[in-house]
This record gives C-alpha cells, sequence and structure tokens, in this order.
C-alpha cells in the first residue's frame, strides 16, 4: 500500500541552525502518527514545512503521491493537510459559528454545492461547540479555544489532520475527552499526526511514533518499543538516567 | 418568532428613508446653494471613505496609496473627454478599470507585505505616482519617439493641471450630478453591505483578524486581499471621474495628494473602522469640520487667525485621541452611550423608571 505522506530526506535550515535534518518517515491512511521529542527538536518546523508555512531548504514531501513541498498553506489545504495551531488562533471578533464556517467555506471541498451551513453545523456538534456557537470566540475558555481550532479544522475537511499540542493545558478531564474525540476522528477515516508533549496521552493513542531530537530522527516504532528505547530514554532524560 | 418586524428595525429603517428623502430634497429647497456643492461633495467622501474600508477596515490593510486611483480616475475621464470629445459619463466605467487595473499592479506585489509594512509601501507607491504623473508631460516631451503625444495637448497638464470644457447650464449640470452622487454613494454603501454578508468578506474579516490561521484553513490570503483592494480601486476611481466631471478643473498635484490618500485612511478611523456605518459617519464628521475650519476665521484684536493651517494639527489630535481612548471611532461611542446605564435612564419611557 502506497503511503499517504511520505517525507524524503526533509532539511530545513533557519540561518546557520538545522532544525529539521534529513528526517524520512511514512504515514498511512487511516493512521494516528505520533511525533514527540524534547523542546526544539523540530517537530513544530516539520509540521510547518508539511502544511507549507515553511518551504524546505532540500528533500521532497509527498501528498498521495504528488509533490507538496513549497505549496502556499492555502493551497496544501485545498488539497486536504489541515493543521491546527500549538497556540491558539482564534478569528477573535468572530462568532464560533463564523470560525468554523471560515473552514467550511475555504476548506478542501470535493464537491462545489457542499451545503457549508450544515457542515458548520456538524462541525460544531461532532465537537460538543453547538451550544456555544453564538459567542464571540475571544469569550471561551482555553478549553472551548483547543476545540474551536479542532472544529475548525474538521470543517475545511481534511484527509490528513496534523494536531500541534492540542492538550497541552487542559486538566486531567479535558485530556480525556480530547482524546476521545481525536479516536472519533480517526475513526472517520481522517489521518492524523500529532505532537503532544503528554505522555500519557500520546503513548495510549498512538498506532506509531516518530521521535526527533535537535532535528535530527532518533526513533521510530511502537509506543511500547519507543518508551523501551534507550536512545529515547537519553534523549528525554539525560545519559546518567538512562544507564 | 414573531413575523413582524421588531420596532426599532422599524424605526432605523423610517430614519433612513427620512435622511434619505432629506437628501433627495436639498438641492430643490437650497437651489444651487452652498449647501447643495457642501452635500455633493460629501457624497464623494463617503464613497470614498466607505470603498477604502473595505480593503482597509474589512480585511485590515491600511493603505496610504488610494488618492493614485482617485487621480487615475480623475484624469483618464479629463483626458479623453478632452482628446476624443467623447461624452463625460461614457469614460465613468474606463475610469474605474483603469484604476481597478492600477490596483492589481501596485497591490499585487505590496500586498505580500504585512502589517505596517504595507502601509509604509503604499506611501512610497502614492508618493512616487504624484511625482511621475506631475512630470509626465515633461518626461514625454523628452523622449522623441512620444513627442507626439503631447504636441498638441498636455496629458496631465503637469503644474498647471487640465481644465474639461464648461456645459451650457451649469446650473441644471450640477443639479443632476448631485443626484448622480447620491446614487453612485447608496450603490457603494450596498456593495459595502454586500460583502460583509458574503463568502468573500468572511475571507476578508479572518484575514483581518488573523492571516495565518485564515491560510491553514484554505483562505488564499494574497487573492483575497488583491481582489478587495480592486474593488476598491475600481469605485475610488469612479470618484475621480465624477471629481473631474463636476469642477472641471484636475491638478495631478492636488487629485494624487498625500492629502487625499490621508482623508480615506482617517474618515473611516473617525467614525469606526472594519464597520459598515462608521465609514460614513466619519467622512461627514470630517467634511463638516473640514468645512467649518476652512470657513472660519478669528479676530481678535489686530490678531487675524485663520484656521486652514490647524487642519492637518485637528486631525493629527483626533487620530490619537481615537486610538488611545475609544478604537471604534464616533460609532463605538456611539454603542458606548447606549450601553451606559445613566443614559438609559435619561431615554427611558417615564412609566418603565425602575
Amino acid at each position: 500500500m502506497s503511503p499517504l505522506l511520505e517525507c524524503r530526506d526533509l532539511v530545513k535550515h533557519f540561518g546557520g541552525l538545522a532544525a529539521v535534518n534529513h528526517v524520512s518517515f511514512q504515514v498511512h491512511a487511516g493512521e494516528i502518527f505520533g511525533l514527540i521529542g524534547p523542546n526544539g527538536a523540530g517537530k513544530t518546523t516539520l509540521f510547518r514545512l508539511i502544511s507549507g508555512v515553511h518551504a524546505p531548504t532540500a528533500g521532497q514531501i509527498l501528498f498521495k503521491g504528488h509533490k507538496i513541498a513549497g505549496l502556499k498553506p492555502h493551497a496544501t489545504c485545498h488539497k486536504g493537510i489541515v493543521s491546527t495551531h500549538q497556540i491558539v488562533r482564534p478569528f477573535r471578533e468572530m462568532t464560533v459559528r463564523d470560525n468554523v464556517r471560515v473552514g467550511a467555506e475555504f476548506g478542501h471541498r470535493l464537491d462545489r454545492d457542499r451545503d457549508v451551513l450544515a457542515w458548520t453545523r456538524e462541525a460544531l456538534e461532532f465537537t460538543g461547540l453547538a451550544p456555544q456557537a453564538d459567542k464571540l470566540s475571544k469569550n471561551l475558555p482555553l478549553a472551548g479555544h483547543k476545540r474551536l481550532e479542532l472544529a475548525r479544522a474538521l470543517a475545511a475537511n481534511p484527509e490528513l489532520l496534523l494536531l500541534d499540542e492540542v492538550v497541552a493545558g487542559l486538566n486531567t478531564t479535558e485530556t480525556a475527552q480530547t482524546m476521545d474525540l481525536i479516536c472519533q476522528i480517526r475513526a472517520r477515516g481522517i489521518t492524523i499526526i500529532m505532537v503532544e508533549h503528554v505522555m500519557r496521552a500520546i503513548m495510549g493513542i498512538s498506532d506509531r511514533i516518530m521521535v526527533l531530537n535537535y532535528g535530527e530522527k532518533i526513533a521510530e516504532g511502537r509506543p511500547r518499543e519507543i518508551a523501551k528505547n534507550p536512545v529515547v530514554i537519553e534523549a528525554y532524560l539525560g545519559k546518567q538516567l538512562a544507564s | 418568532m414573531n413575523r413582524l418586524v421588531s420596532p426599532r428595525t422599524l424605526l432605523a429603517w423610517l430614519f433612513a428613508i427620512c435622511g434619505l428623502g432629506m437628501l433627495v430634497m436639498l438641492p430643490i429647497l437650497f437651489k444651487g446653494s452652498y449647501w447643495q456643492t457642501l452635500a455633493f461633495i460629501t457624497f464623494l467622501f463617503v464613497s470614498l471613505s466607505v470603498s477604502w474600508n473595505i480593503p482597509g477596515g474589512y480585511a485590515g490593510q491600511v493603505s496610504f496609496g488610494h488618492s493614485t486611483f482617485l487621480g487615475l480616475g480623475a484624469f483618464t475621464t479629463a483626458v479623453i473627454t478632452l482628446r476624443t470629445g467623447l461624452p463625460a459619463p461614457f469614460t465613468i466605467p474606463v475610469a474605474g478599470l483603469l484604476a481597478m487595473a492600477y490596483g492589481f499592479l501596485w497591490g499585487y506585489p505590496t500586498l505580500r507585505l504585512r502589517g505596517p509594512y504595507f502601509s509604509i509601501a503604499t506611501i512610497g507607491v502614492g508618493e512616487a505616482t504624484r511625482l511621475f504623473m506631475t512630470n509626465l508631460d515633461d518626461l514625454l516631451r523628452s523622449i522623441p519617439t512620444l513627442k507626439e503625444l503631447v504636441k498638441y495637448q498636455p496629458l496631465t497638464g503637469g503644474a498647471s493641471g487640465l481644465t474639461l470644457r464648461l456645459p451650457p447650464d451649469i446650473q441644471s449640470y450640477a443639479l443632476k450630478f448631485y443626484y448622480v452622487a447620491l446614487l453612485f454613494m447608496l450603490v457603494v454603501l450596498a456593495i459595502s453591505w454586500w460583502i460583509r454578508r458574503s463568502r468573500f468578506g468572511l475571507a476578508l474579516f479572518a484575514i483581518n483578524m488573523d492571516p495565518d490561521a485564515a491560510e491553514t484553513l484554505g483562505v488564499s490570503t494574497s487573492r483575497y486581499n488583491v481582489l478587495a483592494l480592486m474593488v476598491s480601486a475600481f469605485l475610488v476611481g469612479v470618484v475621480g471621474s465624477l471629481y473631474a466631471q463636476y469642477f472641471f478643473f484636475i491638478d495631478p498635484r492636488e487629485m494624487f495628494s498625500f492629502q487625499n490618500s490621508i482623508a480615506m485612511v482617517l474618515m473611516p478611523i473617525i467614525g469606526g473602522i472594519g464597520t459598515l456605518w462608521g465609514p460614513v459617519l466619519g467622512a461627514v464628521v470630517f467634511k463638516v469640520v473640514e468645512d467649518r475650519l476652512l470657513t472660519t476665521r478669528l479676530e481678535w484684536g489686530p490678531l487675524s487667525i485663520n484656521f486652514v493651517q490647524f487642519n492637518l494639527l485637528l486631525y493629527g489630535l483626533l487620530l490619537v485621541l481615537i486610538i488611545l481612548y475609544e478604537p471604534g471611532g464616533v460609532l463605538g461611542l456611539l454603542r458606548r452611550a447606549r450601553r451606559s446605564r445613566w443614559l438609559a435612564r435619561v431615554l427611558a419611557p417615564a412609566g418603565q423608571k425602575a
């Protein structure tokens, strides 16, 4: 089976710093692919390369077999790659509904006559934001903002969803709810790549995990293998504790 | 729930219709008066303000280069009518389209810049255009192959401007233009209103609030920004054309002036940037204040102060106050007044006082 997303030998330099250094991996349709690593490992940069915020210095990104490296974010969105933001970025002066409507109106559309309003309503209900739909989004609490990021992204009809720390800052109950939501999203056939610092969350939910450190890929495998991998433990905790 | 229109909307419509009726009646009541001219020029400035607000207020792309469209529209009409003898009204669409094309030409590269960087670039575009247009005749005369273009007639008139032929009956001509300007202002308002509720408007507001988030959700920020600027440029170009047709004399130094660009930025900000009615209010306040300032003279013993010089000073002061205390402009102030409990109590009908 050919992969949904394939990155080949991806490199991104910021000046003299290699934020992503020769990283290759494949993500298959229907997977939840976890991406972890210490702070500054290059996770967010990798996301930005895939979604088109940055163009890679070298290497190739293939989505469903087509080259997408260098496309602008709106173009990758139209192809079906939608990302959420690590720090929530709502359209503050719009209602929650209009925020979601932006995704439905301009996102990835398979058929042109899709009913935008029905699609918006559906995304609001799915994420449980329907009761707050008429509030201005700036008045939502943090958990609501995180949900709004998800709702907007879903309204854009993604095939591949890039989730950047969707549970950071949430309490235990909210985290559990969000994880449940992510499983439901996957059940709809949407492939997910997620960056997360909350280990319990990502270990329990991912099919496979890739570990980055200083911009390089140091491990890839099932969560169980990753947790035992001495190289990974060393990267996180330092040499002494690892031995 | 209730099929009847709420009394509030009814009242708003009543006000609107009365206001419009008064504007329609004004030239009949004060025929050919100073008020008619003031109202006419205010219509044009309301149109400018509302047009500027589409990219400037909705999408948040603050342009200091809008006088380029005004000037281009005016000169398109002047040059075509002077050279071909075509009736001036026929040149209106050409003026709009040319301004729109120019909007695309400088908007496409400059809109890649964000926020203040875009604004600064537009100042450059505006000034470069003004200088180019002022010196265009001299430039053409110096090029042997293009000399023929300005042999019998100037193109922009350089420092002396262009004068159009006057119509025989100037009174009825002015009256006709009064209604044309009024109608055009309503059209511009309708366009602005329609954009607010459309998909296009949703894209512009999203870009204004967070361009990066808009991009990730599939909004092509550069495309919608350029489109908004082009719509605005077309409308401003038409205003330029109307201006030339009404005043018969245009000077490149004035039409393309930085002052005109500043006026288009100030009016929506004074009234309430990014709203539907704010730019209208702002333009009216701006024109009335300007008119009072230009005609008032303070006599104080041997001292006689002319207020013309204080024009920009006052706007500067106003701008600082607005940005510091009420970014919503006059409209924001009104909203605040409506919310205030004190005023509500004063205005409440006697029986409802708790």
